[in-house]
Parts: C-alpha cells; structure tokens; sequence
C-alpha cells in the first residue's frame, strides 16, 4: 500500500472509466481522455463567461481573456508575421489546451495528459501537418526552399540541404520531446522529493523523521512555483516554435 | 460608463487640438505595443527546460538520421553503410541544431528573418 503510494511512476498510469471496443481497436474512455475533456471544457467555460459581456471597459473575466487573446497574437505577430495571424485560431487553441492540460496536471491526484509522448506527438504532428500542408498548398514545390538555405558555397550545398531535411524531420520529435519530458521530469521530481519526507517519517520514526524530511520537505516546497512557471513556459515555448514552423510555411527560404 | 478627464460633448471647435492629442496618443500606444511585443519572447531560464531543450534537439535529429540510414538499408540492401552515415549525419544535423537553439535567444532575431511587416492597424 505504501509502497504504491511511493512509487513516482504510478501518477502516470492509465485506467480505463468506460469500456469501448470499434472493432479490434480499443476507443475506450480512459483517465486520460477525462482529464482532456476536462481540458476542453474549463476552456469553453473560461471563453465563455469572459466574452459574455463584451463590455468596452473590460470586466475582470473579460479582461483576462483578452490578455490570453493579446498575448498569443502578439507571439504570433512577432515571431510569424502579420500575415501569421491567419494561423492564430489554431496556435490560441494549441497554447491554452496545453496551459490547461498542464496547470490541471498541477493540482494533486490529477492525472497530467501531456506527460504522455504520444498526446504532445499527436499535437505536434498536426503542427507538420500543417506547415507541409499549407507551404505546399501555398507554394508549391517552391516550399523546397525551405531545405535549401541561403548564402551557402555550391560544394557543400548537397550536404547541407540533406542536414537541413534531417534537421526538418525531427522538428515534430524535438517539439513533442521537450513538452512531454519537462512535464514528465518535473512531476517524477516532485513525487520523489514528496516521498523522501514520507519515507523519513517511516524509517527514523516521528521526530528524527521530521528532522530529516526538513530537507526534502523544503525542496518540494520550491520545486511547486518552479513547477507552474514550467507549465507556462512549456505552453508558451510550445506555441511559439509551432508560429516560427508556420513562418517557414509561410515564407519558404527565408532563414 | 465615465472617462474621467474626457468629455462626450461634441464640440466642432476644438477639432484640431483633438486630432493632435489622438495623434500623440496613437504614437503612445504604438511605442507601448512595441515594447510589449518585445517582451513577449520569454526564455526558458530553468535550468532543466534548457537542458531538456538541447537534448530533445539533439536526440531528434540523431534519432531521425538513423531511422533513415536503416529504412536505406533494408530498402537498398546496403547493409550497415546506410545506418553509419545516417547516424553520421544525424549527428551532424543534431549539433546544428542545438547551435540554432543555443543562438535563438541570444541575440534575439526570432522573426529577424521575416519580410517586412506592413504598417498594422487593428
């Protein structure tokens, strides 16, 4: 019982709510997908209750919205250009999905979606899809450029174009990674560092205990700020490598 | 609703003197947008997020040159070459990589590169 209970991996672990087979595939309505939805719904709430008004002079609900909204397009602005912004719906949903699954992810029993690769592969995988998409729509076979960088010698241009492809081709793998390890990490941190204090308590008894889990006790105590300024940066860094990918779709040969 | 300091009444006479200060405070919140804009690029400081960040770059791209190398491999039948140059070039994108990354927030040209922004208005 304790055991389980210390264990720093068993947060992440997968449990089926509702069971649900379509074939041989297994749609069931996991934690997981719960703690989405939920995502999704907080959102929808937020959204909704902050532009209700629509009040000139912004209420407080409204006005954090409308920070949300200047926030992203400003990163959106700065760092894929105005004609950027026609991208914004899809980056504003990419950031506050991931702030919330991750803020959610921060309060104690809850289960942290995006500390599982395969939803951050997901969400970066529709990014590619998007910049290849809409930069071969856009542009062609001139969305090559994007491989072929300027300023380089004609003698080692094969071989820089080929690190380029390369280097292209792990964007989804590196923009997932990132996300998903420092939510990972910091929860697994955070468990371990908790449960030192416990197993202090357990090993030396009550008082040499509390003696001893000064140390872990304070470092879960800074590690949990330090664990919300993750889970922004996390969202926000998210949101602004996927505006500079959707520059390069944008304007193909231009780095 | 009250605007302290402003006036609703419409009054023609004062006209010019209105434009001048909407002028000036148009200029106002340009300086403020931009200052804002810039501030917007955050960095990740925490040690582990930057730490994280050069890992995940660097893997990526070793990983993908490898997985190219060997699908090479068992496509053309070139046995190990294919999964010794992938990981060579890998490697090599991997190390560019985590020199972008590393130059991204140093000198701040995020979006240097981007043609020139038309004059915006919202």
């Amino acid at each position: 019982m304790i055991r389980a209970g210390l264990d720093p991996i068993a947060q992440f672990k997968i449990y089926k709510l509702a069971e649900l087979k379509v074939g041989k595939y297994d749609l069931s309505f996991t934690n997981a997908s719960f703690m989405m939805l939920l995502a999704v719904a907080l959102i929808g709430l937020w959204m909704f209750f902050g532009t209700r008004k629509r009040e000139l002079v912004p209420g407080r609900s409204q006005s954090f919205v409308e920070v949300t909204y200047e926030f992203v397009a400003g990163l959106v602005r700065s760092s894929a250009g105005v004609d950027g912004l026609k991208f914004f719906p899809f980056v504003f949903s990419l950031f506050v999905f991931i702030l919330f699954a991750n803020m959610l992810g921060m309060i104690p029993i809850f289960f942290t979606t995006t500390s599982h690769i395969i939803v951050t592969f997901t969400l970066a995988m529709m990014v590619m899809a998007l910049v290849v998409g809409y930069g071969v729509f856009k542009h062609g076979f001139k969305f090559l450029k994007v491989f072929v960088p300027s300023g380089i010698p004609m003698a080692i241009l094969p071989f820089v174009t080929l690190l380029e492809i390369i280097s292209f081709l792990s964007r989804p793998i590196s923009l997932s990674v990132r996300l998903w390890a420092n939510m990972l990490a910091g929860h697994i941190l955070l468990k371990l560092f908790a449960g030192f204090c416990i197993m202090m308590v357990a090993g030396f008894g009550l008082f040499p205990g509390i003696l001893g889990a000064i140390i872990p006790f304070g470092l879960t105590f800074a590690l949990i700020p330090l664990e919300f300024l993750v889970a922004f940066v996390q969202a926000y860094v998210f949101a602004l490598l996927t505006s500079v990918y959707l520059s390069d779709a944008l304007h193909p040969g231009h780095h | 609703m009250a605007f302290e300091g402003y006036s609703v009444t419409k009054d023609t006479s004062s006209r010019p003197t209105d434009d001048a200060a909407l002028k000036a405070l148009g200029d106002k919140l340009k300086a403020r947008q931009k200052s804002i804009e810039t501030a917007a690029i955050v960095e990740d400081k925490s040690g582990m997020g930057q730490g994280l960040k050069y890992a995940s770059e660097f893997t990526a791209a070793t990983l993908v040159g490898a997985a190219l190398g060997y699908g090479a491999d068992t496509f053309l039948g070139t046995a190990p070459w294919g999964l010794l140059v992938g990981l060579f070039l890998g490697f090599t994108a991997g190390v560019r990589n985590v020199i972008r990354a590393a130059r991204e927030g140093l000198d701040g040209d995020l979006g240097k590169d981007l043609p020139d922004m038309p004059e915006e208005q919202e």
